[in-house]
């Protein structure tokens, strides 16, 4: 076991204590990040990147958002010291699998939109359709080495990423103001809608605490980043 | 070896080491997120998910035609995804499992990866094998699963020799003449080495072994006397055991509901039907038949008291079993009592069976007044002593001497797979063969294998390697298997007396589980490897198991999913890997055996002069439909035998119907007497060994084909408290303070499950009914004697053989009580769906 979940108050509670605005270069760091934590089990390597000096400060800075820092201490707990990181990342990796790949047929939650949107609870559905046709036209596409459905959780992250990146360093013009309208419309229908209950599933099935503390991380996030959205659009 | 773990961490060992004493308050956030430093890591730990391009829909939108075990139908395809699901226009009952289907496919249960449970990986074969079924799995890829599952084949035969490995593997495996992964898996075995296999079925078990004693065929997968003769010419229509309109919804092929029409058009002629059932069911209602309902477990006796009478009475075909059976003399003073002082009387019977002795008698009467078909389900013989009961029903059918007449005798499929439907002169497709010897007179079953046990005794072969066990006659010794392989079935539903079972997986050192979705078994695997559905592959399977009224193409619907792969190409790839893949292949793909099974098929039209299109055009309208003949139309089981029992003798060591067998007599088994013969089984209702005061039904459920769908959404259609439904007759309920709707726990002494109460008048009391195929949800996984959370019933029954003879499973065998739960309810965890919980 990697220990319980730490206590997080509630994103509301986070949102109001952040008091500083990201910058998009920054917000599309932040939400790559947390695409990574849920797209696939972390390496040993990843682990091990998250030992060296660049990595260490990197979560120290993650550390100092609020919204953020339930996840970056884990990490950091988890890359701690200078044992083996096989055994950690054979544990995490056994937690991912348990709950989002479904192992064990027992408690999970699922990554999916889909699975929380649609009326049977299924996989490929409605959201994965919406999903498929936004990458479209945004002119991406999954790589091969990821045979994951497009509503996957770490994908709808990757497009905020995406999106916000294409906002940075542009001036406050109106081509600026339709990137924010995309991601603010985004987020509302794509993620505001099912990851306060993914979420709810991580802390309620997770027995390692990192992935509870991971999805309060990203629900925290993804509803500041909404409201500083929401600022910058009034 | 070195356990992948450690080898894991070797990797990282590389890296930079960090130190807790970098700073870099000095540093503001924005600088370092926006620095080169900063994207070194994220490369490191968050790969860019999003590429530049356009995905294209492998599959273009449109419908789809293909068949499974629920029929054939048509898939509505959009944007690559499958939406929708009709049943074909040309069957007359499509099921309502269909939708279930679909969902199946998009379940979140879905094996995604190849995984291998956490321990195994990193300690080796046989690792924490108590923990199987609560032990983390962790992903591995393709390469590094099936690496280590030859190394374990290797590894085993190696070690252990040619019996190390069992690959009885059975279950319900998707049709397909090609992806029949059984048959694949056994052909891979073939070309490694050896293997242990298994006979028989759980659905059968015992009377498959029997009959071929009695009839000289297996009988129970065998076409009857067609519904349109049943329609003109019988007068009464007996169910005994049987649940036709639920059951028929499937077949092992392709169902072409066939049963369904006759089944009406037989209500339509207003006459008589009887079920004899524990339970008032579906189809007793469909026909407003009359519903007699004895002790479970007794119908030996209750055809005694009837063949008694109809003795007594002199209402019995002498003449027809002069003629066309042998040793009713030897069986008559057994019914008499002359041999052992009780005749078996109307009286007697009713004692043992609990019905009015007038009744019997009236049964005895009315039986021999027309013409009267005896229509057996199956599971009077998944009942310990099981051989006895069709057995004593074809003795009956005999006394009434109407077997080969059109519309009387008796009929063991009419339930199964739409028995009765009337048949075509299509021709039969051949499909991939296990590689095995073929057996003389069954082209499609094989021997194949170091040794063979009959299926339902794996947990006796797993705790008493080396014991000497009795089959058929043979008495050979149980092999020492340390793994096993197992695809397209879920013995953690199929398989009685659950806790005893969880212990005695222990003994196995691997095993591999190859399946679409994460079964009880896949659970309690170590390897576990996803397959894809049969949607999405190419396939071709027959229509109608005895119709066989059409061929049709089971086209792949949609793209694997996740890294799902077809059965053919994981054992290609293993077979690849013990450098036989040219063997395994044949050097053919997909398409390429799919077409040459087709041409098979054509070239047996040619001699028949049936007309078939070629495999291009076949392919294209998806499938070919084979007119149902004069003949077919107006089959007669056992007419021939009846016009000419010397020129058409059946093949039993007579040439005759056998009410006794000098073969069965010379293994003289105390369990499996040479007549058909009352014997008290291990527990019943009411008996005197009884230690629980209620017999539990485990039927076949209406919602699904035992444990499969029970993950989607027809659930809904039937679950109670979200658990499985328990039936419970008012007056028992009564007792007990359950109302309808209650949790109730199910308890005896080897197990304990929980169900939803329905209270009902459609069950006799002292009888309650769960229905086989919940999956299985210990609260405590791993743990024996864990309650079962949702409602496997096989928590219950007893793993015993049915008798020395066909020692097949008594999935029907169980007492036990009920109570009104009360303790804090555990929650159901078994079905992961986030909006179906």
């Amino acid at each position: 076991m990697l220990g319980t979940s730490e206590v997080i108050g509630s994103p509301q509670d986070l949102g109001s204590a952040v008091s500083e605005q990201l910058s998009d270069d920054e917000r599309a760091f932040v939400y790559r990040w947390l695409a990574g934590v849920f797209a696939r089990e972390l390496s040993v390597e990843a682990l091990a990147a998250y030992r060296t000096d660049e990595g260490v400060a990197l979560l120290q800075h993650l550390e100092g958002q609020p919204a953020l820092a339930g996840l970056a201490s884990q990490l950091a707990r988890c890359s701690a010291g200078e044992g083996a990181l096989g055994p950690v990342a054979g544990e995490l990796a056994g937690a991912f699998a348990r709950l989002f790949l479904s192992a064990g047929g027992r408690r999970s939650a699922p990554p999916y939109e889909s699975a929380y949107t649609s009326e049977r609870g299924l996989l490929f559905q409605d959201a994965t359709d919406h999903m498929a046709k936004r990458l479209n036209e945004l002119a991406l596409t999954l790589p091969r080495d990821f045979p994951e459905p497009p509503d996957h959780i770490a994908v709808q992250l990757s497009v905020m990423a995406e999106l916000a990146s294409r906002g940075a360093d542009r001036g406050a013009d109106q081509a600026q103001e339709e990137l924010i309208r995309m991601q603010q419309s985004f987020a509302e229908t794509r993620l505001i809608p099912w990851v306060p209950r993914f979420r709810d599933d991580c802390v309620a099935f997770d027995r390692s605490g990192f992935y509870a503390a991971a999805a309060d991380s990203l629900v925290a996030f993804v509803m500041h980043d909404v409201a500083c959205l929401q600022t910058r659009g009034d | 070896m070195e356990p992948p773990a450690a080898a894991l961490a070797k990797r990282g060992e590389g890296m930079a080491k960090g130190t807790k004493h970098f700073t870099s308050s000095d540093l503001s956030r924005r600088a370092f997120l926006g620095s080169t430093a900063a994207a070194g890591v994220l490369g490191a730990v968050a790969p860019s998910l999003l590429v530049p391009g356009m995905a294209q829909a492998a599959v273009p939108d449109g419908e789809v035609f293909t068949g499974s075990h629920w029929g054939a139908f048509r898939a509505t395809v959009e944007g690559g995804r499958w939406t929708a699901v009709k049943g074909w226009e040309n069957d007359p009952q499509p099921s309502h499992q269909l939708e279930g289907v679909l969902d199946s496919v998009y379940s979140p249960t879905r094996i995604k990866y190849p995984m291998v449970r956490r321990a195994f990986l990193e300690k080796g074969p046989g690792a924490d094998v108590e923990s199987r079924g609560k032990d983390d799995f962790v992903r591995v890829s393709w390469d590094e699963a099936l690496d280590l599952v030859v190394k374990e084949l290797k590894r085993v035969e190696e070690t252990y020799g040619p019996t190390g490995t069992y690959a009885g593997s059975y279950g319900w495996k998707s049709p397909g003449k090609l992806h029949n992964c059984q048959n694949l898996l056994r052909r891979m075995l073939n070309l490694k080495g050896s293997f242990v296999n298994s006979a028989g079925d759980y659905s059968t078990g015992a009377s498959q072994v029997i009959m071929p004693h009695v009839m000289g065929t297996l009988e129970v997968y065998e076409q009857q006397t067609v519904w349109p003769v049943l329609v003109e010419s019988t007068d009464l229509l007996v169910f005994w055991g049987a649940d036709p309109m639920v059951t028929n919804q499937i077949g092992w092929i392709i169902p072409d509901h066939g049963a369904y029409p006759g089944m009406e058009a037989f209500k339509q002629s207003g006459k008589p039907v009887i079920f004899i059932d524990p339970v008032r069911n579906e189809s007793c209602d469909f026909f407003g038949a009359e519903w007699i309902a004895p002790k479970p477990q007794t119908d030996l006796a209750m055809m005694l008291g009837i063949a008694h009478t109809m003795y007594v009475e002199n209402l019995h075909d002498q003449g027809f079993l002069d003629d066309y059976t042998f040793g009713f003399d030897k069986f008559l003073p057994y019914l008499t009592g002359e041999s052992d002082g009780t005749p078996k009387s109307a009286e007697w019977a009713s004692e043992i069976c609990g019905l009015p002795a007038d009744k019997l008698k009236e049964l005895a009467r009315r039986f021999t007044e027309g013409k009267t078909m005896l229509a057996s389900g199956w599971s009077l013989q998944r009942q310990h002593l099981g051989e006895q009961r069709h057995w004593m029903l074809v003795t009956l059918a005999s006394m009434i001497g109407q077997i080969g007449l059109p519309g009387g005798g008796f009929g063991l499929s009419y339930h199964y797979s739409s028995g009765g439907s009337p048949g075509a002169n299509g021709p039969v497709l051949p499909g991939i063969t296990d590689g095995g010897t073929a057996v003389e007179g069954a082209a499609w079953l094989t021997e194949s294998g170091a040794a063979t046990i009959p299926l339902a005794r794996i947990v006796d072969m797993l705790e008493n390697p080396g014991a000497d066990f009795d089959f058929n006659g043979k008495r050979e010794k149980y092999p020492d298997v340390k793994m096993t392989y197992w695809t397209g079935g879920n013995p953690f539903a199929h398989h009685q007396d659950r806790n005893r079972m969880v212990k005695a997986w222990q003994k196995f050192e691997t095993v591999v589980v190859q399946d679409f979705q994460w079964t009880a078994t896949a659970r309690h695997a170590d390897i576990v490897l996803p397959a894809t559905t049969s949607y999405e592959r190419n396939d071709i399977e027959q229509y109608g198991d005895y119709s066989l009224k059409a061929i049709i193409g089971m086209k792949k619907v949609i793209d694997p999913v996740f890294e799902a792969r077809s059965d053919f190409d994981i054992f290609a790839e293993i077979s690849e890997r013990l450098g036989k893949k040219d063997e395994f292949t044949e050097g053919k793909s997909e398409m390429d055996w799919i077409e040459e099974f087709y041409d098979a098929a054509l070239q047996q039209a040619e001699i028949k002069q049936v007309e078939m299109p070629s495999f291009e055009e076949f392919w294209e309208q998806g499938y070919v439909e084979f007119p149902v003949t004069e003949a077919g139309n107006s089959y007669v089981r056992y007419a021939d035998y009846r016009e000419d029992p010397l020129l058409e003798p059946l093949g039993t060591p007579t040439g005759k119907i056998e009410i006794f067998s000098r073969n069965i007599e010379k293994m003289g088994y105390d369990d499996c007497p040479p007549h058909p013969t009352w014997i008290e089984p291990i527990e019943r209702l009411d008996g005197p060994t009884a230690k629980y005061p209620l017999h539990v039904a485990t039927s076949h459920p209406r919602g699904r084909l035992h444990s499969q769908l029970n993950g989607t959404s027809l659930r809904k259609t039937y679950t109670i408290a979200d658990r499985e439904p328990c039936l419970i007759n008012p007056e028992d309920a009564a007792a007990r303070g359950i109302a309808d709707g209650d949790v109730v726990r199910l308890f005896n002494d080897r197990g304990q499950m929980l169900a939803g109460a329905k209270v009902t008048d459609a069950i006799r009391p002292g009888v309650i009914r769960v229905n086989e195929g919940g999956w299985y949800d210990p609260v405590e996984p791993g743990t024996p004697g864990s309650l079962d959370a949702y409602g496997d019933v096989n928590t219950l029954t007893v793993d015993i053989g049915t008798s020395k003879l066909a020692q097949a499973n008594c999935g029907h065998t169980v007492l036990a009580d009920v109570e009104k739960f009360t303790g804090d309810l555990p929650e159901i965890k078994v079905f992961n769906t986030p909006n179906n919980g």
